[in-house]
């Protein structure tokens, strides 16, 4: 793979990501931490592998955006739990950023 | 709360997609100075029980808007109030409106012997109402809507307690 060049890497690592998109919103981070080569390809290419850091109400949103890179957008989802007041707190963090929100879904999700 | 009153101000500039739709538990999540902001790169916005008057800032702003679903509003919306609203909103392709009762509409009988003022949405191509008696009139008479080809209407029921809405 490291003959690869980054182009080829980049249709292989938008296969993954588009065909992981459904059920794994995170697909991509797998990808970075395989290698720096890597990272660097992932990180250098946020629009095109659609890259967004997923929030829900039990995100810890503090320590996660610290931890990854300034650029990158936020989407925030509820995960289907009933809310308590510590969950307030991680939804503040997350819209505190409103230059960085791009997508707010709170769905009502029946428990079966 | 009042946490959020501090952190709920200013635009959301790259914001595309809003849906709140979780009733009433995580309505003290997003209280009205949360809606109250403008959202200019809004392409939907799906909401649910919040009032017209907590998102009028937010739609003046959503010129980009190609999704609007307004559901189970509390009180009624005048078309006239939603037309400055959606005037800019050229690329509005779907609109559905739900009220959640259908209130006495005092304007229903009177009738303009002037034109009324029109609103181009020229991309609508589908229109949902839940709503009183008499309002697809009154709305259709203040939109004009080229490409509309899906219309669904039912009738929002009726008021138990006027003292609630």
């Amino acid at each position: 793979m490291d003959l690869f060049p980054e182009e080829v890497l980049l249709e292989i690592f938008e296969f993954h990501v588009k065909r992981s998109e459904d059920m794994d919103w995170n697909a991509w981070h797998l990808l970075i931490h395989v290698c720096r080569r890597w990272r660097n390809i992932v990180l250098s290419s946020p629009r095109r592998l659609n890259l967004r850091l997923l929030c829900t109400e039990r995100t810890p949103v503090t320590e996660m955006l610290d931890i990854w890179p300034a650029f990158l957008p936020i989407v925030m989802r509820n995960g289907g739990e009933e809310p308590s007041d510590d969950d307030a707190w991680n939804v503040v963090s997350a819209l505190e950023r409103p230059d960085r929100v791009c997508e707010i879904v709170f769905e009502e999700i029946l428990q079966v | 709360m009042k946490v959020f009153s501090t952190a709920m101000h200013g635009p959301f500039p790259v914001l595309t997609i809003l849906v709140l739709q979780v009733g009433y538990r995580w309505h003290s999540f997003f209280p009205d100075p949360f809606l109250d902001r403008s959202a200019p790169r809004l392409r939907s916005l799906d909401l649910d029980a919040i009032p017209f008057s907590a998102v009028h800032k937010l739609l003046l702003s959503a010129s980009c808007l190609v999704d609007l679903s307004l559901w189970d509003l509390p009180r009624y919306v005048l078309p006239k109030e939603l037309a400055p609203c959606l005037s800019s909103m050229a690329g509005l392709e779907s609109m559905y409106l739900g009220f959640r009762y259908a209130e006495y509409l005092p304007h229903q009988k009177r009738q303009h012997s002037y034109p009324l003022p029109r609103t181009v949405l020229p991309a609508l191509t589908y229109l949902g109402l839940k709503a009183p008696r008499g309002y697809s009139e009154g709305l259709m008479a203040r939109f004009d809507t080229p490409r509309l080809h899906k219309v669904t209407a039912h009738r929002s029921r009726s008021t138990p307690d006027p003292s609630i809405i």
